[in-house]
């Protein structure tokens, strides 16, 4: 009896509107549940579950809150007050996401991420090849191509077909799984690799100099053999995967062409003599692998979840609970998305990010209950680059930039990736020296080379960063807003610096009870010798501000 | 960033606080006084083969590489003194002419648990690292709510001590479920100390702003959220505390520069003598590490954990093991003759008042003929030699004795003792309350099959 009722009230709180039929007669129904707060997808999907748990009241984000979220994830920093303006000031989520998305430093955030995620370096990968797949990430991050078509034409390209270790040689089992990884977010089996590595088997890696363009060392040129399908023991099936989906045969018309100049291999057919502008009738042929894996549901699966981890973040999950247990939302995301027209990835992160997963408050009344990790907004922690570039903006100084394609140091003059290739970051950043921004990135962590597994430097980032805060916040930085004396200690003048510090910093002004506690550390600091005006105060406050909760999670 | 933690405190003289942690605390069991007021854990990372070390088995399967001698309770084996190229043993500094004694002279005075299990009941355990490192750690695995020994040691004894409960070197032992985030003690790097006390901001203006923005975070969050931020308020608040201590040069063995640094009489040159890493060898981080826990322990932490890396060694074991081995043989007869030579302030000497204990996630599996697999190594999972291990214990009164021992083939001769048993033993020695101990580890159990710690030690 008490289960048929539960199921009763579970039928009713699913909404469905089905009789529920125990024998007994039920007592006044309640009322139906709300329905979803909108029709976006994810929120349509989760619904049942915010019911279920009585989360049917939710708390939005503030505009700052969900201005501040929004461009660190889709910008790599706190917005600036002209961004705020811009982009977020009486807009909806959706309407923020597009406007972010329109600057152009959402395509460096992109670029950056998919070149960390690939993984090749120019150690292994020609490093024009490399620049030359840059374009193809900008590509989907402007919405020139989807989401399919992205994959197809990376799964083309050098930066994947051949990105493995050189020890590896011509095993190709380090490639296929990082492309699994990639595109269907998991490893391939034994047979798969081999099954997948048939459609590889045209691809070639040698090495050779070439110092005429700016490479010093030994570099990777990608091509392509004539007679890789042409084996006469192997004879198609050596070219052929029939694990994957439909049975798929390479069979590229290949003529051997060499870039002149060089010593090169005269059979083979050199991508660099084509960069960017492969012959169609090759090109679509080279690209079945990847429109092969877009054949299968986990390839759907894999390009919401990236977007997802990304967005919503591994907080709001507990070690009992991993992100897979929201399976409703990835499962109708990813057929809301495969469905879609174009397969735009901007329209993917619109979609997430306008939803009630990412647009509620992380904060909870402190007198409230528990809640299960999707009855809040996501909550991450700043990463290197973000928290360094979030600096920047607050003290109005150029944004730094480790470059992602190399571990080295700005102005090594590695041979593997030339000068022409590199971008150089502002020098002297801070006036603390030339490699300043990559050095303390480092030191915290950051600023990793594609191929860098994630530092976990531990204690040693905090120390790092207290030191930074301390450097940051004295001369030169100027800390005090425009027009405001040093010498007016007066609680306006307080508040004023409060104000200016706090949304610098954190992109919005300080709560009532931050304000008093800027009063109270204004009368300590200005009954202080070593403190005792407005500067003193700014360079404490910011100080505060940077090595604080509120600034380095968000 | 990653974030670890932290609290606020000024260094005080070392050893004053050694007073709070007393060795007169009677446990609630009523099982006696306490009898360490710290602990050194040397936990050698990837499984050590202990039947070629301090339980040295004659068969050649086991032990390829012979037996050195017999140390009192301990049999010692060739290994630990095969490689001694880069180890000094001179230690004029102590005094003209001084010289540590070697491993097979300190062991005289050192106990073992021949056997220990991590599943007393004979149940099957997968035998790889992320498993039976956690065994090691906490006594569990795959329990989310289980605390890494080192964690609990600092909730109990870090809030009065005047440095901090430390890691160094990874291990599960610093394992910190979310009721015990603000428990995790540090983790610690020679190389990587603070030249500045690493607090940031003046105690009266910026920190109390700092700790108004921390705190209207933290009660404002839930779930992982909520750990991660109180994880980073506990480290600032352990850096705040100990920063001046972390920043101080007698902790620095990372450079020669710092050699002269003294505390109570005993340089950083002599510690690092004492610990076999002396002038004319090549710096050796682990045996620096081994040094910063010393000072540390001098200082006033009541619990370090020094992880020693290399022990996985599936092949080449014969020309890996005989360094190896040798290095960690010379740091544990160094830090015996270090603790043995450094007086503790509240009386005696240290070595009365540490308790000492070696670790490991497992040992490693015999092979027949010569004790190697193909490729010239050692494996693990599925043999007496990989399940029952050998720890080695002295100092803080452990008696030189044998206990839980095993026939040459590794088998118990009675039964082994429980790795919950072993934690729930350095724990109750340092006078943790037993009803703690109990709630984290109970007697009579399959994984503590025991009615209590292995006080027989003490015996």
């Amino acid at each position: 009896m008490g289960t048929q009722r539960y199921g009763c009230a579970l039928v009713l709180a699913l909404g469905a509107l089905a009789a529920c039929d125990d024998g007994t007669t039920p007592p006044t129904p309640p009322d139906p549940p709300p329905p979803p707060p909108s029709q976006n997808v994810i929120d349509v999907a989760v619904w049942p579950r915010m019911i279920a748990d009585g989360l049917t009241t939710l708390t939005p984000a503030s505009t700052d809150e969900l201005c501040r979220r929004m461009s660190l994830d889709l910008l790599g920093r706190t917005p600036s007050t002209e961004d705020i303006a811009a982009a977020c000031t009486g807009k909806s989520a959706a309407e923020m996401a597009r406007a972010f998305m329109a600057m152009p430093r959402f395509v460096e955030m992109e670029r950056r991420f998919w070149i960390q995620r690939v993984g090749a370096d120019p150690y292994m990968v020609m490093g024009d090849h490399l620049a030359d797949a840059d374009h193809l990430y900008d590509a989907l991050a402007r919405g020139e191509v989807g989401w399919d078509d992205f994959a197809a034409r990376l799964l083309a390209h050098p930066a994947m077909t051949i990105n493995r270790p050189v020890a590896a040689g011509d095993d190709v089992t380090l490639t296929v799984t990082n492309i699994f990884q990639i595109f269907l977010g998991r490893s391939p089996s034994i047979a798969e690799i081999g099954d997948y590595g048939n459609l590889l088997r045209p691809w070639r890696r040698t090495s050779e100099r070439r110092d005429a363009l700016g490479y010093s060392d030994g570099v990777w040129p990608a091509s392509l053999d004539p007679m890789a399908c042409q084996d006469q023991v192997l004879g198609v099936a050596g070219c052929t995967s029939t694990l994957l989906g439909a049975t798929t045969v390479m069979a590229p018309v290949v003529v051997p062409q060499a870039p002149p100049g060089f010593e090169t291999n005269p059979r083979l057919f050199y991508y660099e003599t084509v960069q960017g502008a492969m012959p169609t009738a090759l090109q679509t042929e080279l690209e079945k692998p990847g429109r092969l894996l877009a054949t299968r549901p986990e390839f759907w699966d894999q390009a919401v979840d990236l977007p997802l981890r990304r967005f919503v973040g591994w907080w709001r999950s507990t070690p009992a609970e991993p992100d897979t247990v929201l399976s409703e939302v990835t499962l109708a995301l990813s057929s809301w998305f495969a469905a879609q027209p174009g397969h735009d990835v901007r329209e993917l992160y619109v979609t997430v990010l306008s939803s009630i997963l990412y647009t509620q408050s992380v904060e909870v009344a402190p007198d409230a209950g528990e809640r299960p990790p999707w009855g809040t907004g996501p909550m991450k922690t700043l990463a290197p680059e973000q928290l360094l570039d979030s600096v920047s903006v607050a003290l109005a100084r150029p944004l730094g930039l480790c470059d992602p394609h190399t571990a080295e140091p700005v102005g090594e003059m590695g041979g593997s990736w030339p000068a022409r290739l590199r971008k150089p970051q502002p020098a002297d950043w801070y006036g603390f020296g030339g490699d300043y921004y990559r050095a303390i990135g480092v030191e915290l962590g950051g600023c990793l080379g594609a191929r860098q597994a994630p530092r976990q430097p531990g204690l040693k980032a905090m120390f790092a960063h207290i030191a930074l805060a301390d450097r940051l916040c004295r001369a030169p930085s100027t800390l005090r807003p425009a027009g405001l004396a040093a010498t007016d200690t007066t609680p306006a003048g307080v508040d004023r610096l409060a104000d200016h510090l706090f949304r610098a910093f954190l992109a919005r002004p300080p709560t009532v009870d931050e304000s008093a506690a800027m009063q109270a550390a204004g009368a300590a600091c200005f009954a202080e010798a070593g403190c005792h005006d407005l500067d003193g105060l700014a360079t404490q406050t910011c100080g505060a501000l940077l090595r604080s909760a509120a600034f380095l999670y968000y | 960033m990653t974030i670890s933690r932290r609290h606020l405190l000024q260094v005080t003289a070392a050893g004053t606080a050694a007073a709070l942690i007393g060795l007169g605390k009677k446990s609630a069991r009523g099982a006696g006084p306490a009898r360490a007021r710290r602990v050194l854990i040397i936990n050698s990372s990837g499984g050590m083969r202990t039947t070629t070390a301090f339980h040295a088995s004659p068969l050649r399967a086991l032990n390829p590489f012979g037996v050195l001698a017999e140390a009192g309770a301990l049999r010692l084996g060739a290994v630990l003194r095969a490689n001694e190229t880069n180890l000094t043993y001179a230690a004029p500094s102590w005094g003209a002419g001084m010289t540590v004694p070697p491993i097979d002279q300190a062991a005289r005075g050192f106990a073992i648990i021949a056997a220990a299990d991590h599943r007393p009941d004979g149940g099957y355990r997968p035998g790889d690292h992320r498993d039976d490192g956690q065994r090691m750690g906490t006594g569990y695995y795959l329990r989310n709510d289980a605390p890494g020994l080192l964690t609990v040691l600092n909730r109990y004894l870090g809030p009065q001590a005047s440095a901090p409960v430390v890691t160094l070197g990874g291990s599960d032992f610093d394992a910190a479920p979310p009721s015990w985030v603000v428990d995790r003690p540090i983790s610690l790097y020679f190389g990587g100390l603070p030249g500045e006390p690493p607090t940031g901001g003046s105690a009266t203006v910026g920190r109390p702003l700092e700790d108004v923005l921390d705190g209207r975070v933290l009660a404002r969050r839930r779930n992982l959220a909520h750990d991660a931020v109180s994880a980073l308020v506990t480290t600032k608040g352990t850096l705040r505390r100990f920063g001046p201590l972390l920043a101080d040069r007698r902790l620095r063995f990372d450079s020669d520069q710092f050699l002269d640094q003294e505390l109570r009489g005993v340089t950083n040159r002599m510690i690092i003598e004492a610990v076999g890493n002396g002038p004319g060898v090549p710096l050796d981080g682990d045996a620096r590490q081994v040094a910063l826990a010393l000072r540390l322990l001098q200082f006033g932490a009541p619990a370090a954990c020094v992880s020693i890396g290399g022990f996985d060694t599936h092949d080449h074991e014969d020309e890996r093991a005989p360094v190896l081995f040798s290095r960690l043989a010379r740091f544990l007869a160094g830090i015996h003759f270090t603790l043995a030579h450094i007086p503790d302030p509240m009386g005696g000497m240290m070595l009365d008042s540490t308790l000492v204990i070696t670790t490991s996630e497992f040992g490693r599996n015999g092979f027949e003929p010569d004790g190697f697999n193909a490729g010239l190594g050692s494996d693990h999972g599925g043999d007496p030699g990989w399940r029952y291990q050998a720890h080695v214990v002295f100092g803080a009164g452990v008696v030189p004795k044998r206990v839980h021992d095993t026939d040459d083939r590794n088998r118990p001769l009675d039964r082994p003792a429980s790795t919950q048993r072993l934690l729930a033993t350095v724990a109750a020695a340092t006078g943790i309350d037993q009803s703690e101990i109990d709630r984290l580890w109970p007697t009579g159990t399959a994984l503590y099959p025991e009615s209590g710690p292995l006080w027989e030690l003490w015996a």
